[in-house]
């Protein structure tokens, strides 16, 4: 494992590394090196099967991260692959030259964080949302509770009383310092 | 009659979601020229929840019974996928008790036998054949009563938590559950003469639903399916986790990688799964705390980090990469099922060629749970 | 295909005359398992309706709903329960922090009305209210954290040779881990007099936001620091964490929370209106109550002067508390703040009744809050002997620096936190104390911690001993004569009283009697038309809900006026008083 992480340095960078497990490793690369490197992991190395393909939104940076998380199944070692890409452009490239079932990651990510991958099959093809009409549900600025609320709201006959509160009101809990 | 073209031959046939034969609520919408499919497209969608989105604005605690509704026949592999991978980020993992340890490994070992047993009987229901899956079903009920006595439910467990486990096992399970493994031991028999010895069976398995090796590795794939093709690859054995280091287990395999030998690899695993319940059982500590002494749960913060948590479900490896952001909150999980791979693009890939009277045989064999891709 | 393929199948038939793969179920449904997630249960008589049943419900099915009057250390709610959206998972049962909470192993209900699924457990009576079996909380799986973070402590040796604090104070670290016990109930800001926003500045801590925590600290006790090393706490024995395990370490987190900043000003920056302005109060007595007036009322513009009797303010904070347990700089600090509010001190100055009457004339308010000055006497013979001194006297000359002489022996009559701190400074001042207290150990007024800590620094105690006389001995010592007691329940219901078992004697020969067995109070100083307005048969001062006495304009608070005698009453008195006055000065610009 050292030894591949120490070649991704010398021939892609490294921008972040982490060191999880001693089957498991994380680096952190530059978007333009995703696709050589993981073309490098996959035809060079024992790195050859994709486990998932996932993304985070780091909504307070403006950035996504995409996760690949490619395994040597002889090895029994995994090589997390991650990248940050800006959240407004929310474009990538996609990877299903090498692994064929990376279209339905692409598909999903797609659908739910609104990252495009150019040239992937399935892009805008709904794959687990029919007539969605809001945000990509999976960005963190899309509020799961808002939107229940507004489509699903409850059934009426719930008060909840809140102790805290409730018993600040009944002792007439007061503040001195502000007015 | 003018001669047909080929593409007038050709009928669109959506295959679920409502069809007894489809696995779980899915559609196969496929193409067929006579009973033949061309092609076929995966759609998923009815069983959405959000459950990753769900977790991000929940505490630690208050996730975990969430996740074992990812899968209903084997929920259990979810609750310790969660609590591993919470663990491991938060340094609990170095606080959790031997005896909770073995507690777990029994409790995932249960699951899995429960849900072979399921599957077992789903191979031939998807033929129309209709006793062994009666049978088979009655067996897992069996193992569903000591789930209801070990954790206090039949089906949503909620047992497994960050630190162990919630409750001791009551006293004399072993006993019982051993009863059960006998009574299940002595019906395999009758169950092997109506499944495995049935023409009907063997005619329409054998042979059928092929997956090439070539595709191991350019789709991932995992589990029983590898095994049936001989290769031995298990996560218990591969990346050991709980107490499978320290049992007696070697990965079975088979070879023709067919709907057949998908099958017998679920017979082979049904009995080594009673072999390891019986090695747990009898290696377990009596003595000794279940769970770890937990921080307040409602305030519960944990260091930034991600990490990905592997565990082998009766289908195939089963997976968490979990993200957190130093908050008392998940920043991300994202559950890694076998079916997303096998429900989709192996299943699409073996589609064409295949009778629609196969289809579903094929994807019972596939094992395809379609709650653990949409999530 | 072989013919072995065709036949086996049909070996099925043989199920036909064997013993059935199921199970036959007869006589109604099959009860769930002992431990099944059935219906909800409560015991409402231990529910204590924190609603940490509800904070943790991750589907928001349990709503809190009153049912009863709200009582210290039960808020009157209870849990209600919404079974369209329970998913039995039983979070609510293993974190109940009363253990009041369970499951019952039923789980066969139906019926036509939806709304019938929702129910108060306990309350509306259900066929499993009381079912044995079921889910319940058990020992060893806790979700909340049971274990108080250890309070480091000088040794009880190192303690007694020195007056340093004996509470060495949380790090910030441990402040962190045991601010992250609370669950956010608050049923302690019921039982605080001064209604503290506890939870809200533990919040604070443990999201190290410490500024943030003292501002809510301050923002309704000017005195926190003192309150954070010598609460009675209240808040502590209502803590819904205390129900099964340790109690929120409340008073030494308040202590860790303002210890951290030097100037307290510099971080409260209070904003509030300048009601006061151009108004005068005078403050008579410089204790708890009284600078809690003077700081409210002086960010407020009032002008307000503090007079205090002895060389420092404090009150019995100052003169009745050991400097092991509040040390003069913390007090310091605090007098500090009150100064840079604008406060003036007028010190070695005891106001008399002339005085009285002047200051109601010339101010637009006077506060009294000049607490309990006048000793109680032993009520035996020879009580007058010297070296028959009360406790608060000696407290007060040795918090004065002045030399305190109690020989080599000591008996400390009483059993309050007063008598505990005169027998550990007798301690420090190296003599050999006994404290003789009527009742038993766990009959004493004094905090439990004060005990042990006294119990460890080597002070021994007799209980159910009832002093009898107080003899002079030939060569100068004093012979402290104690009858032991029975303790004899006289009425259901009461704390039982000690009995003197007649016939015996004890006999202890000490240098000092230290009698500790409480104050009243002093007023004979009050002109009488004065007096006979403000105070009751007992000699304590009466007044209405603003604070104010039945003479226009003349406050009062502390203990004094209060039945309970310590600092954070005497505090919550000065905080009524001071919404009495700000809202009368309001009344009066409209």
């Amino acid at each position: 494992m050292d030894e591949i992480i120490q070649r991704i340095r010398d021939n892609f960078g490294v921008l972040r590394e982490h060191r999880q497990r001693d089957d498991l490793a994380e680096v952190w690369i530059e978007p333009r090196h995703v696709l050589p490197l993981l073309t490098w992991l996959k035809e060079h190395t024992p790195f050859v099967q994709l486990t998932h393909l996932s993304a985070v939104d780091w909504l307070e940076d403006g950035e996504f991260q995409l996760t690949y998380l490619l395994t040597d199944p002889v090895g029994r070692r995994s090589l997390m692959v991650a990248v940050r890409i800006s959240r407004e452009e929310a474009t990538a490239e996609s990877v299903h030259t090498l692994w064929a079932h990376a279209v339905t990651y692409e598909q999903e990510i797609n659908e739910m964080f609104g990252i495009h991958f150019p040239g992937s099959p399935r892009q805008g093809v709904p794959f687990i949302l029919e007539g969605w009409d809001d945000i990509p549900p999976m960005r963190r600025d899309f509020d799961t509770v808002e939107y229940m609320n507004r489509h699903h709201p409850s059934r009426p006959g719930r008060e909840h009383t809140d102790p805290r509160r409730y018993i600040g009101q009944v002792v007439g809990e007061k503040g001195y310092l502000h007015d | 009659m003018t001669e047909q073209t080929a593409l007038e031959r050709r009928v669109q046939l959506w295959f679920g979601p409502q069809h007894p034969g489809i696995t779980g609520n899915m559609a196969v919408q496929a193409w067929l020229e006579g009973d033949t499919l061309t092609s076929g497209v995966t759609h998923v969608g009815y069983l959405h929840r959000g459950f990753e989105k769900l977790m991000e604005r929940r505490k630690f605690i208050q996730s975990f019974p969430i996740v074992c509704r990812i899968c209903v026949p084997e929920p259990d592999t979810n609750e310790w996928l969660l609590a591993a991978s919470i663990e491991e980020l938060s340094g609990l993992d170095k606080e959790v008790p031997e005896k909770a340890r073995w507690i777990r490994t029994l409790f995932l070992e249960m699951s899995r036998l429960s849900s072979m047993l399921m599957v077992l009987g789903g191979h031939v229901g998807a033929m129309g054949l209709g006793t062994a899956p009666n049978w088979l079903i009655t067996l897992r009920d069996y193992i569903l009563d000591r789930f209801e006595e070990l954790t206090g439910a039949r089906v949503y467990h909620m047992y497994v938590t960050y630190g162990g486990v919630r409750r001791d096992l009551p006293e004399g399970f072993a006993e019982r559950l051993e009863a059960n493994l006998q009574e299940i031991e002595s019906k395999l028999p009758l169950v092997d003469n109506v499944i495995f010895d049935s023409a009907v069976f063997r005619k329409r398995a054998i042979g059928v639903g092929v997956v090439p090796e070539e595709w191991v590795d350019e789709l991932g794939l995992t589990g029983p399916i590898v095994r049936a093709m001989g290769i031995a690859r298990d996560t218990r054995t591969d990346y050991p986790y709980e107490k499978y280091g320290e049992l007696d287990i070697e990965p079975m395999t088979t070879t023709g990688s067919d709907i057949f030998a998908r099958a017998w690899m679920r017979r082979l695993e049904i009995a080594q799964s009673i072999d390891l319940i019986r090695q747990i059982l009898a290696k377990m500590p009596t003595e000794g705390p279940y769970s770890a002494k937990l921080p307040n749960m409602l305030t519960w913060t944990i260091p930034a980090g991600e990490t990905y948590v592997r565990a082998e479900a009766s289908r195939g490896e089963m997976g968490y990469y979990v993200v957190t952001d130093g908050s008392d909150k998940i920043r991300r999980v994202h559950v890694r099922g076998p079916s997303y791979v096998h429900g989709v693009t192996l299943l699409e890939r073996l589609m064409p060629g295949t009778n629609i009277a196969d289809l579903s045989a094929l994807m019972v064999s596939l094992q395809v749970c379609p709650p653990e891709i949409e999530r | 295909m072989s013919l072995k393929y065709t036949i086996a199948p049909f070996s099925a038939w043989l199920q036909a005359v064997s013993k059935p793969f199921t199970v036959p179920v007869t006589g109604g449904p099959r009860p769930g398992a002992p431990r099944y997630r059935g219906w909800h249960i409560n015991d409402v008589e231990k529910c204590i309706g924190c609603g940490t049943c509800s904070a943790i419900c991750q589907n928001e099915a349990i709503d809190m709903v009153p049912v009863d009057d709200p009582v210290v250390g039960d808020s009157g709610l209870r849990p209600k329960i919404d079974y369209g959206r329970c998913c039995w998972c039983a979070l609510c049962v293993d974190v109940c922090p009363s253990g009041s909470l369970g499951m019952s192993n039923e789980y066969v209900w139906a019926d036509t009305d939806a709304d019938v699924f929702r129910y108060i457990p306990g309350v509306d009576e259900k066929p499993w209210d009381d079912s044995e079996l079921g889910w319940r909380r058990e020992e060893g799986f806790e979700l909340v954290d049971h274990d108080r973070v250890p309070m480091g402590m000088l040794d009880p040796d190192e303690r007694t040779q020195t007056w340093a604090e004996v509470v060495i104070g949380y790090t910030e670290e441990q402040a962190r881990v045991e601010a992250s016990r609370c669950v956010d109930c608050g049923l302690c800001v019921a039982a605080c007099p001064a209604h503290m926003h506890i939870p809200d500045y533990i919040g604070a801590i443990r999201d190290g936001d410490d500024a943030r925590a003292v501002q809510i600290i301050y923002d309704n006790n000017a005195m926190p620091e003192m309150c954070g090393k010598v609460c009675t706490r209240r808040c502590e024995s209502v803590c819904s964490i205390g129900v099964q395990g340790d109690p929120l370490a409340i008073r030494w987190l308040k202590r860790y929370a303002t210890e951290r900043f030097d100037n307290l000003a510099e971080v409260l920056q209070p904003q509030v209106e300048r009601v006061g302005e151009g108004r005068t109060v005078a403050v008579i007595g410089g204790g708890p109550s009284g600078l809690t007036v003077a700081y409210y009322l002086a960010i407020r513009g009032f002008e307000v002067t503090v007079h205090e009797a002895l060389p420092q303010v404090g009150g019995a904070t100052f003169f009745g508390i050991p400097r092991y347990r509040f040390p003069m700089s913390s007090l310091e600090k605090q007098v500090d703040l009150l100064k840079s509010a604008g406060v003036k001190f007028v010190l070695n100055h005891r106001v008399d009744g002339d005085e009285l009457t002047r200051m109601l004339a010339e101010n637009d308010a006077v506060f009294m809050g000049v607490g309990l000055m006048k000793p109680m006497a032993l009520r035996a013979p020879g009580e007058d002997l010297p070296g028959v001194i009360p406790a608060l006297d000696m407290l007060r000359e040795q918090n004065l620096g002045h030399e305190v002489d109690v020989g080599e022996k000591v008996v400390v009559v009483g059993g309050g936190n007063v008598a505990i701190d005169a027998s550990r400074i007798s301690r420090r001042l190296g003599a050999e104390v006994t404290i003789a207290y009527r009742r038993r150990v766990v009959d004493m007024p004094a905090d439990d911690e004060e005990i042990e800590d006294a119990e460890a620094e080597g002070v021994e105690i007799v209980t159910q001993a009832i002093p009898l006389r107080v003899e002079a001995t030939e060569d100068g010592k004093l012979d402290f004569v104690w009858g032991p007691a029975e303790m004899v329940q006289e009425e259901e219901g009461k704390r039982p009283r000690p009995k003197l078992i007649e016939g015996v004697e004890n006999h202890l020969v000490v240098d000092r009697v230290i009698v500790a067995i409480g104050q009243g109070p002093d007023l004979d100083w009050l002109p009488t038309e004065i007096s006979e307005k403000i105070c009751n048969k007992w000699g304590y001062i009466e007044v209405d809900e603003t604070g104010m006495t039945a003479v226009e304009g003349l406050y009062a608070g502390g203990d004094l006026v209060n039945d309970t005698a310590d600092a954070i009453s005497a505090i919550a008195d000065g905080l009524r008083a001071v919404n009495g006055i700000v809202d009368k000065t309001r009344a009066q610009h409209v």
